[in-house]
């Protein structure tokens, strides 16, 4: 039951992470924004469609959507919301769910790559340098996480965690923080990569979905929500283990990121696309540093 | 008994020459199977029952007087070794079709012959607790593998990679010889169970330098790997599938073997092997990306692959040394299934880039492009290699990633000694991992996906079904290490506790074997979902309107096969970012300025590595200036040689008067 409950939790707040970004970017323009279940509605007219395939492209570009569409599932249903348990839970399943992203990263790449398009040729090329450069960034981001909770377990891990200090209550904000970068990176956007684009040669993300339309197009945007609901959760957790974890507070804090990123994507323009790697490069850095400064804390080094 | 069977099969090796070229191969084949059932049956028993198999002293014309035996490290290794042989074995059956006319008979015969004699120097490598034999298999291994490379000899690009892949192997060598006589000079006799008392008694750290110099030179380790990109890109595929899948893991033993025996330092050790390890890993990886043929990027991926291997076994030693009991057995199984993940992989991937080299008549990727419509099969083979390549679930690339991750995490989160070691390995690991998928996500759809780049390839089908069916057994490996880790796991345990020297905790095992369920339990899950993802698709399409439309152009409606993303642009990326490793050189013939309509002009970017040239640069020249010393003496004249002759006694003379001789 209660592993129901936190899925349904996750797949609720995947839906109304999309919408309210650009709910917040509306409001902000003075626009009044689309309806809340818009996205949701698109997504099932998707669904209702044919498919138009290229004659270049192979079975490989007919499988990657349900590729990715599963590993994201499953990936999310690893993912813990507050002090409700998810479906799997073991030792090591952080590790299984970085590898989980990447399959379904490597899908996506593989079917853009099929097209023999040189515009989602650029795309995926692109997607698999960030993707490759963000990787030690989570990694480290859960290795934090695991060094102060002492589980390697999603579920553990954020129960375990004591926020009785003020120094780990600091440390869990930046983890959160750091997530939220992870979250701009792997879901393209804004400084990586603007969603609203209109030239294929500066995309990231919807370059490489260009020749998929119908259920397809709809299975790479499921995905797409699951997985960013699912890092958007890791931040929500982390940031609610320094307070008190309560279920409320994770979907307020996710809420918070979604809001987050929408108010970041209204007042700054993307990063020049050459500037990217020195940008996701800092957020490993960050994170390399908040590991340390963790590590330094629980030894109790009084300097 | 055995021995002696064994000593029968080879001698029936010598059939070979006299046989019609067209079934040479099959006695080839016929052998080496019925070694690799001998062995494995063997090698299966030792580990099923856990105790050596001692196969007693041995007294015969080949091998001399020496002891033999079998115990659960050689086992493991002899498994890996004896199943790429049989691949390796069928799959020449099929390659060997299109050389029957093109080659001599005598040449046939030789490589023929040097397959045998590979696989069965390995084997004998693994099987000697003697040194003498141990280095006479050692020997004999260079020298078939040196016959095997130069199988197309005509080119003398190949001749060339072959004589310095000979020369780097004897310098390898030579460590060996070396270190071996320091310890013979002190204990005796020559087994390897004397290398404990001489480790136990003196610093262990520079003989095993030498040891790491000797076996590393074969295992392809850091600044020793210059002969692996060569080498490779020489030989017939079959040959590069045997020496990566097979030759690099005896090397691999070399070093566990003298590990096993070592108690003190292992601090050092471990973190020098760490160190080595990372360097390895990222430099193969970062190389990777930028190699245009096909073989050079195997290559270098197989490098890649050592580097994790040896960054685990660094690991492993760093949490023996400092108590570190759980990481040191995850690391260490890590390790194991990481070879042997990476033996099954890599053979296959050799045999697929064989399948093209023979198809498509070209190693180089910028050239090929859309063969998944036109070879099917082996599209599908390299997806399954690329998956584990990649380290990506459910297959057994991610399981061996995943028992050494679990180490390095569990040291985090116990906070124990080693959490800076472990952070910095999961950051390496993670780089690694990050950078693996763009290089074969580049190597596939370069090679696979997209429109034929040429279009002499309109007539290409795929290969017979010989080829096919040597990818079977590895393929077994592969899916039944992705979906029984905790069979293998436990199959494994006991030989990483034998290298290590201590037991693993009960329940720390236990807690293992949970969790690789669980995780076979989300693979098999994530697997039905896609399945059932995809037939609901399929169900769904049945009814409604599938039309065929061209790639989306952005307008424009003229695509040709040229404009598509180059293998050169998808790493370009990264290149950009790493510009130190690789020593760029692009050669063009820039557009003139009263070229109103450009003619036809050429690029050429080749990307070397930087190790590759400092190393032969400097020790060439040094070979080069001692020689031009030592020619002087060299007269043409009676007179001076007379001289030299008097001038030598007179010298000895005076040695054995001063009684320094």
């Amino acid at each position: 039951m209660e592993q129901i409950s936190t899925t349904i939790i996750i797949i609720i707040l995947a839906l109304l992470i999309p919408n309210t970004i650009s709910l917040t970017k509306a409001k902000l323009a003075g626009r009044r924004g689309v309806r809340i279940y818009q996205y949701f509605m698109d997504t099932i007219k998707l669904l209702r469609k044919g498919a138009v395939y290229s004659p270049t492209t192979t079975a490989i570009f007919k499988i990657a959507p349900s590729v990715y569409l599963g590993a994201s599932i499953v990936a999310m249903l690893m993912i813990p919301v507050g002090v409700l348990h998810p479906m799997f839970a073991f030792n090591g399943d952080v590790i299984m769910f970085c590898y989980l992203m990447a399959l379904g990263r490597a899908a996506i790449i593989l079917a853009a790559m099929d097209t023999g398009s040189s515009f989602e040729g650029m795309g995926a090329s692109r997607e698999a340098l960030y993707g490759a450069l963000i990787e030690p960034a989570l990694f480290l981001t859960i290795g934090t996480i695991a060094l102060i909770s002492g589980s390697t377990n999603f579920s553990d891990m954020f129960s375990l965690i004591k926020s009785d200090n003020i120094n780990m209550v600091i440390v869990m904000l930046i983890i959160g923080y750091i997530s939220i970068k992870i979250f701009t990176v792997e879901m393209g956007r804004i400084p990586i990569d603007d969603p609203k684009t209109h030239l294929e040669l500066t995309m990231i993300h919807e370059v490489m979905v260009l020749d998929y339309c119908g259920i397809d197009l709809a299975f790479i945007n499921i995905a797409n929500w699951l997985k960013g609901a699912s890092i958007a959760m890791i931040a929500a957790n982390a940031m609610t283990t320094a307070f008190a974890l309560n279920i409320w507070l994770t979907i307020a804090f996710t809420i918070f990121v979604a809001i987050a990123i929408g108010v970041v994507e209204s007042i700054y323009a993307r990063a020049k696309m050459a500037r990217n790697t020195t940008y996701i490069l800092t957020i490993t850095a960050i994170a390399m540093l908040i590991f340390f400064v963790a590590f330094i804390l629980l030894k109790d080094i009084k300097l | 008994m055995l021995i002696n069977l064994v000593i029968i099969l080879i001698s029936l090796a010598i059939l070979i020459f006299t046989v019609n070229s067209k079934y040479k191969i099959w006695i080839t084949m016929a052998i080496i199977a019925v070694g690799s059932i001998i062995s494995c049956y063997e090698a299966v028993k030792v580990i099923a029952t856990n105790n050596t198999y001692n196969l007693g002293k041995t007294n015969n014309f080949i091998l001399g007087e020496g002891y033999m035996s079998i115990d659960l490290l050689s086992a493991i290794f002899m498994i890996i070794v004896s199943c790429v042989a049989i691949s390796v074995a069928i799959y020449a059956c099929g390659y060997f079709k299109t050389h029957l006319e093109s080659k001599s008979k005598i040449q046939l015969s030789l490589h023929c012959f040097s397959l045998v004699a590979l696989y069965f120097a390995m084997i004998g490598a693994l099987a000697s607790q003697d040194i003498y034999r141990f280095l006479i298999c050692w020997e004999l291994m260079t020298i078939s593998s040196f016959l095997l490379i130069i199988f197309d000899a005509q080119n003398s690009e190949i001749r060339k990679n072959a004589l310095n892949y000979l020369v780097l192997m004897h310098i390898g060598f030579i460590a060996l010889v070396v270190a071996f006589s320091t310890i013979m000079t002190e204990v005796q006799p020559a087994t390897f169970d004397s290398l404990k008392s001489y480790f136990d008694n003196n610093n262990p750290i520079p003989i095993f330098s030498i040891f790491l110099l000797g076996f590393g030179i074969k295992a392809g380790i850091f600044p020793l790997h210059i002969w692996l990109p060569k080498t490779y890109s020489a030989a017939p595929s079959h040959v590069s599938a045997f020496m990566s899948g097979a030759m690099k893991t005896v090397g691999i033993y070399g070093v566990l073997r003298v590990l096993s025996y070592i108690n003190t330092e292992l601090m050092t050790i471990g973190i020098a092997l760490f160190i080595i390890g990372i360097i390895t890993g990222v430099w193969g990886v970062l190389l990777s990306t930028m190699q245009r043929d096909t073989k050079r990027f195997l290559a270098y991926s197989s490098m890649e692959n050592v580097g994790i291997i040896f960054l685990a076994i660094g690991v492993s030693l760093i949490g023996k040394a400092s108590g570190n009991n759980f990481m040191a057995i995850c690391a260490m199984t890590g390790a194991i299934m990481q070879l042997i993940s990476h033996s099954a992989f890599k053979t296959l991937l050799f045999f697929s880039v064989g399948n093209i080299c023979t198809q498509a008549k070209s190693t180089n990727m910028e050239k090929l492009g859309g063969l998944a419509k036109k070879m099917p099969m082996t599209a599908m083979l390299t997806m399954i290699c690329l998956v584990v390549a990649c380290g990506l679930p459910p297959l057994c690339g991610f399981i061996s990633e995943f028992m050494i991750y679990y180490g390095l995490f569990d040291t985090i989160a116990m906070q124990g000694n080693n959490v800076i070691i472990a952070i910095c390995g999961l950051v390496a690991m993670a780089f690694i991992g990050g950078v693996v998928i763009l290089a074969y996500t580049k190597f596939y759809s370069i090679i696979f996906l997209g429109n034929s780049r040429v279009h002499s390839h309109d007539k290409i089908v795929d290969v017979g079904t010989a080829r096919t069916i040597a990818f079977t057994i590895p393929l077994i490996f592969i899916v039944a290490i992705g979906f029984m880790p905790a069979t293998f796991f436990q199959i494994i345990t006991p030989i990483s506790e034998t290298i290590i020297g201590q037991v693993a905790h009960v329940t720390d095992m236990n807690s293992v074997v949970i969790s690789l369920n669980n995780v076979r339990l989300v693979s098999i899950v994530m697997v039905m979902i896609i399945i059932a993802l995809y037939i609901l698709k399929t169900q769904m399409l049945k009814k409604r309107v599938v039309t065929e439309s061209p790639t989306w152009g952005c307008g424009f409606t003229a695509p040709t096969e040229r404009m598509q993303y180059s293998g050169e642009s998808f790493s370009e990326g990264l290149q950009a970012i790493s510009p130190s490793i690789s020593k760029d050189k692009i050669e063009e013939d820039k557009i003139e300025r009263d070229e109103i309509f450009p003619n036809e002009h050429s690029v050429k970017i080749e990307h070397k590595d930087r190790i590759d040239t400092l190393f032969t640069q400097w020790w060439v020249a040094l070979i080069h200036k001692i020689n031009k010393k030592v020619m002087t003496i060299k007269t043409n004249r009676v007179n001076y040689y007379i001289l030299y002759a008097l001038l030598f006694f007179v010298v000895i003379f005076l040695l054995t008067i001063f009684n320094l001789m």
